[in-house]
């Protein structure tokens, strides 16, 4: 556990793992911390500014911004990790394919991952969403493949890397068949990268998917995500603009989170990739 | 040049790291000097402090370095006259230690125009004529070349050619030759005994090989944890070691002649810089030592013959030279 | 050379593969192209006839030909929406989105390089942590609600600048700094990062003991050696921000390509959304060409690759 004792000295990742806390806590407990559900619309009392009843204010249609808030770290949550299983799942498999095997298949498979990274992940997320329509499930897939190349690549320079090292032709010519090689072995060593990746991917993911919900194209514009908060906000932004605030502050600080742990991380493991 | 009681220390967080702790030495015109010892012995710190380059967090704390009648420590103006002109320095990895993406050429030449103050032709033409001194066949060819492209033995030459292009009165090579094949070493080493011969330029040679310090060095000092524990002519130094150190060093080195069942080691561990021991610095590990030793620690004293020496063991035998 | 042209056919290789694949966007979706295209509501007759008219009862790769075959002579298609040819309006959004990028691109390279180089120069100084301390948030806070805060202070509480629109050179600003800000942080981090990397080298130390004066020793050998990552991140950025274009646009009701492209997503116009996903990978592609090429120049090693 040197390794987390060198994490933890690092006064910026702690202050990452702090900000990711309030975030995770904030999602699991939801229930139990906001003070009422999202909605609920307070018509008497629209717009309103931070009160006692409301710790953030009300938006355009009455609804508590604070619960909202809350909701909305619910709703990035399951985006986040949803998004992190399948591009994290499939760009890990293609990047172990293109690193383990090489040659030709190689070749093909970063032909596409490259292709795939020269675009914008906005767009990309854009594109995926003209074919699957919007909507949560479009939001999902979209990010997922935007992700995908990015742990493609950092899998396939990874296991490149790893099955370089002696021990691994050593445990060749002890007879271990190659899937026993690649998890036993080269998966467990090229672990580093690959965990920064992921880190930086999630924070990456809200950002896209706060974008969308922003544009109108992702989850529910009527549900608690912190990009559609944001839209909203919008029309009210010359007479009352303290709307935007929250929910903004809310993006940023998850985001900076995973920012700084990742950095924090990449720090500590000693990752050269970046 | 002179250096006279010159300390260099390293402020780090641990503590007070005594690189340099007290180190004496002259050069002649026309000498090679080898300076000989172990990693951490203080020889490439001592040697950069010289040209003042060494790097944070070091600090030349005290001494003098008498060029040429000035004090190159004191005197703030003379070190910018001197370094890369009068002084010039060669490290010990040519594949890294010249700008990839800069041609040799440019390389070759911006010390030249900077400090002879040539213009562009006329530098390319001293270029090519020491290029041609480092035993390169076309010259004109490789100016406009990578450094990519030379294997490492012709990247030291470059490094050697750079360094006298600039009318080199001394001339510093910090393991030069250690990264190198040993065949392309004794090119190298030869090279540079020539070049001392033809330009009449003085040498500093840093190594742990003490092989290579015996083919090129006219004298030798030994240094041990910051400070020079022997300083005589090269022969002298090998054939007839004074210090117990020296004395183990020799004996371990290995010899295809010599009927050995185990290869000679020196016990123990050099102490850390950061805390030195009381007495001899090589009290822990000699094993000749005496209580003396290890309270005391002694001076560098020249005996009759000229050779000096820093242990105990030839007490009254000649007058105290340093601290 | 051989190098640029295998980068040109490299090129054109992905330019085709994602024209394919944006032809087929219309296909890939669930339903009858012809009714998409007929629009809703269309009668059966009427989905018919669009049938015929765009040739949908043709196989795919006719299809495909007539379709490249036009894009190619300037024939975009005509919108769903607007029932107009799609050519001009895409140019001129696109000359839009391509200023508003420039504009960004340059505030992210001018303010990102000199950040970067300061801060390594400076290393573990005060200015040296003010500046990543303002990087790390740069690339934290979400491009569209910068650019909402922006409006909050200086449009509406200091009316310095205007919130909408892109009449006056003064009305570029807010957009300028929104739509670089993300990508000024990425470049100040990745120009200090690799400058540090670079002092560290064997070759400044020769170049030190070398005697050279500490601007000559800085400036050349250093940068000339960070510049090579630096200029593939400054590609990679001009191809973010161009995706950074869609929120930006909006939010400042900016009449650019993104919002274009928006607003066809929503109004499922998917002639209108092929041409321009078309278009913006052609310039993403034509970008990271031309940063490549750059990257070849600057790098000996590469000369003979």
């Amino acid at each position: 556990m040197k390794f987390l004792k060198r994490l933890l000295s690092n006064k910026l990742a702690v202050l990452g793992i702090f900000f990711i806390l309030i975030f995770l806590l904030a999602s699991l407990f939801a229930p139990l911390i906001a003070t009422q559900d999202y909605s609920e619309m307070d018509l008497y009392n629209v717009l309103a500014l931070p009160s006692a009843e409301h710790l953030m204010g009300t938006d355009e249609m009455g609804r508590d911004i604070f619960s909202g808030i809350i909701y909305g770290a619910r709703t990035s949550v399951l985006i986040g990790v949803s998004v992190l299983l399948f591009g994290g799942l499939v760009g890990t498999a293609i990047g172990i394919l293109a690193g383990f095997f090489e040659g030709k298949l190689d070749m093909v498979l970063m032909r596409i991952i490259d292709t795939l990274m020269a675009f914008p992940s906005i767009l990309l997320a854009m594109f995926m969403i003209a074919i699957i329509g919007t909507g949560l499930k479009g939001a999902i897939v979209a990010v997922s493949i935007a992700t995908v190349p990015r742990f493609a690549r950092i899998v396939r320079s990874s296991v490149l890397k790893t099955k370089k090292n002696e021990y691994v032709d050593a445990c060749r010519v002890l007879g271990q068949s190659n899937m026993k090689i690649l998890f036993r072995h080269i998966l467990p060593n090229g672990m580093a990268p690959i965990i920064v990746q992921a880190t930086l991917t999630f924070s990456e993911a809200i950002l896209i998917i706060s974008g969308l919900g922003f544009l109108g194209l992702g989850a529910d514009p009527m549900s608690a995500e912190w990009g559609a908060m944001l839209s909203n906000a919008r029309a009210y932004l010359m007479t009352k603009p303290h709307i935007a605030i929250f929910p903004g502050i809310a993006i940023a600080i998850t985001v900076l989170g995973f920012n700084l742990l990742g950095d924090g991380l990449r720090d500590t493991l000693d990752v050269k990739e970046y | 040049m002179d250096v006279k009681n010159l300390h260099t220390y390293f402020y780090t967080k641990a503590g007070v790291s005594k690189a340099v702790n007290g180190v004496n030495f002259s050069l002649r015109e026309g000498e090679i000097l080898g300076i000989i010892g172990e990693s951490g012995s203080g020889k490439s710190v001592a040697v950069k402090s010289i040209l003042q380059i060494v790097p944070r967090p070091g600090k030349i704390a005290e001494g003098q370095i008498i060029y040429r009648g000035r004090d190159l420590l004191a005197d703030k103006q003379a070190i910018g006259q001197v370094r890369g002109k009068d002084i010039t320095m060669i490290f010990q990895e040519p594949m890294t230690s010249l700008n990839p993406v800069l041609t040799i050429g440019r390389q070759l030449t911006e010390g030249i125009r900077l400090h002879l103050g040539l213009s562009k032709e006329e530098a390319n033409q001293r270029a090519c004529e020491f290029l041609k001194q480092v035993k390169i066949t076309n010259p004109e060819e490789l100016l406009t070349r990578y450094p990519h492209h030379l294997s490492g033995g012709m990247r030291q030459r470059v490094m050697i050619a750079m360094a006298l292009a600039t009318d080199t009165k001394i001339l510093i090579a910090d393991e030069a030759t250690t990264a190198l094949d040993v065949t392309i070493q004794q090119q190298i080493i030869y090279l540079l005994k020539e070049l001392r011969d033809r330009l009449h330029m003085s040498i500093i040679f840093i190594t742990h090989d003490m092989g290579v310090i015996n083919e090129i060095a006219d004298n030798t000092a030994v240094m041990y944890c910051g400070k020079i524990q022997e300083y005589a002519s090269t022969y002298e130094v090998m054939k007839h070691p004074r210090h117990p150190y020296t004395e183990a060093l020799l004996k371990a080195i290995p010899s295809i002649d010599a009927e050995q069942q185990k290869l000679s080691t020196i016990p123990g561990s050099v102490p850390s810089l950061l805390a030195l021991p009381e007495g001899c610095s090589f009290s822990n590990r000699c094993t000749q030592c005496t209580d003396r030793c290890r309270e005391e620690e002694p001076k560098l004293i020249r005996l009759e013959d000229g050779h000096r020496v820093r242990c105990w063991k030839y007490d009254g035998q000649g007058e105290v030279v340093d601290s | 050379m051989k190098y640029v042209m295998k980068r040109l056919l490299s090129a054109l290789v992905v330019v085709f593969l994602t024209s394919i694949i944006v032809f087929c966007i219309v296909h890939l979706i669930p339903g009858d192209p012809a009714m998409v295209y007929a629009g809703a509501g269309a009668k059966q007759e009427q989905v018919e006839n669009v049938r015929i008219e765009m040739g949908l009862d043709k196989p795919l790769v006719v299809q495909y030909i007539n379709w490249a075959g036009g894009i190619l002579q300037g024939d975009f298609g005509t919108s769903l929406a607007t029932k107009q040819p799609i050519l001009p309006v895409l140019m001129d959004k696109f000359h839009n989105t391509f200023i508003l990028s420039a504009l960004g691109i340059v505030f992210a390279v001018g303010f990102g390089l000199l950040l970067g180089i300061v801060s390594a120069l400076k290393h573990n100084s005060f200015i040296d942590l003010i500046s990543m301390f303002i990087a790390i948030i740069g690339i934290s806070m979400p491009i569209f609600w910068v650019g909402m805060l922006l409006v909050m202070v200086f449009s509406v509480q200091m009316g310095w600048f205007p919130a909408t629109g892109n009449d006056t050179w003064v009305s570029y600003i807010l957009p300028t700094i929104t739509i670089g800000m993300n990508s000024m942080a990425i470049i100040t981090r990745m120009t200090r990062s690799s400058v540090l990397e670079v002092l560290n080298e064997d070759y400044m130390v020769t170049a030190v003991a070398k005697g050279l004066r500490g601007r000559t020793v800085i400036l050349v050998h250093a940068l000339k050696n960070a510049m090579i990552p630096i200029v593939t991140t400054i590609g990679m950025q001009f191809g973010y921000l161009m995706g950074g274009a869609v929120l930006t646009e909006t939010v400042f009701v900016y009449p650019g390509l993104g919002r274009y492209l928006v607003d066809s997503l929503t109004k499922r116009d998917y002639p209108a959304i092929q041409a321009s996903i078309l278009l913006l990978a052609v310039v993403f592609v034509v970008v990271n060409f031309i940063v490549d090429s750059t990257y070849y120049k600057l790098d000996p090693k590469m000369k003979d690759a």
